[in-house]
């Protein structure tokens, strides 16, 4: 099993910061590490970089931990805007969805269906928007939020992404 | 919704936890304890 143990920036922290509900970081941490990397690898299906993103998120939540009022949607947004910044970069995007689009596996151990794939190639936009109202849960407004767009192009954005998934489920 | 919606909404939510099953799993805790996540998403 790979182990994968905390940033030492995290690890060697003295006094790890808690909210107003007492909650701390550490117990922050070990909730939401895991949701963290699954979304990174929703958005990426990069197994390399998703830890490296989700433990780069967690790393800048932790100074600020203390004065956010809701850190897990904080740290949602962090790995968006992370992803984001790194398609723009390294243009990895346009070679993921080459390689979907291709009939190529996106990752080497087990296989992908049809409707996963489908969700993989729709444009980052949609599939962000796809990913939280369908793997976590938001409602539009949350959606908005976490991706710093409007509602109204929330609901646009999972309309034409349902539209085009509809067609991977229609006979 | 209707029918077919709900069918979609449910193949879609299937669909991302069988590929977000596949993510790299993090290691140990925090504290180096053995981790059981109180919440995947």
């Amino acid at each position: 099993m790979e182990i994968v143990t905390p940033p030492p920036a995290l690890a060697s922290a003295v006094s790890l910061p808690t909210t107003d509900v007492g909650v701390t970081f550490a117990a922050f941490y070990n909730e939401h590490c895991i949701a963290a990397t699954r979304l990174a690898w929703l958005l990426t299906h990069d197994a390399s970089s998703c830890e490296d993103i989700s433990h780069e998120a967690l790393a800048l939540i932790l100074p600020r931990f203390s004065a956010l009022d809701d850190p897990a949607a904080y740290l949602r947004r962090v790995i968006i805007n992370r992803v984001a910044e790194r398609n723009r970069r390294s243009g990895r995007e346009r070679l993921r969805i080459d390689r979907v689009s291709a009939g190529q596996p996106l990752v080497e151990e087990g296989p992908t269906g049809g409707l996963i794939d489908a969700i993989a190639v729709l444009p980052p936009n949609q599939r962000t928007a796809v990913v939280l109202r369908y793997w976590v849960d938001l409602n539009h407004l949350q959606i908005a939020e976490a991706m710093g767009i409007r509602p109204g192009t929330v609901r646009s954005l999972l309309s034409r992404a349902t539209a085009t998934l509809r067609k991977d489920i229609t006979p | 919704m209707n029918d077919l919606g709900t069918e979609l909404e449910s193949a879609i939510r299937s669909a991302l936890a069988t590929d977000a099953a596949r993510a790299p799993r993090p290691g140990p805790s925090w504290d180096g304890l053995p981790r059981y996540a109180t919440s995947d998403r």
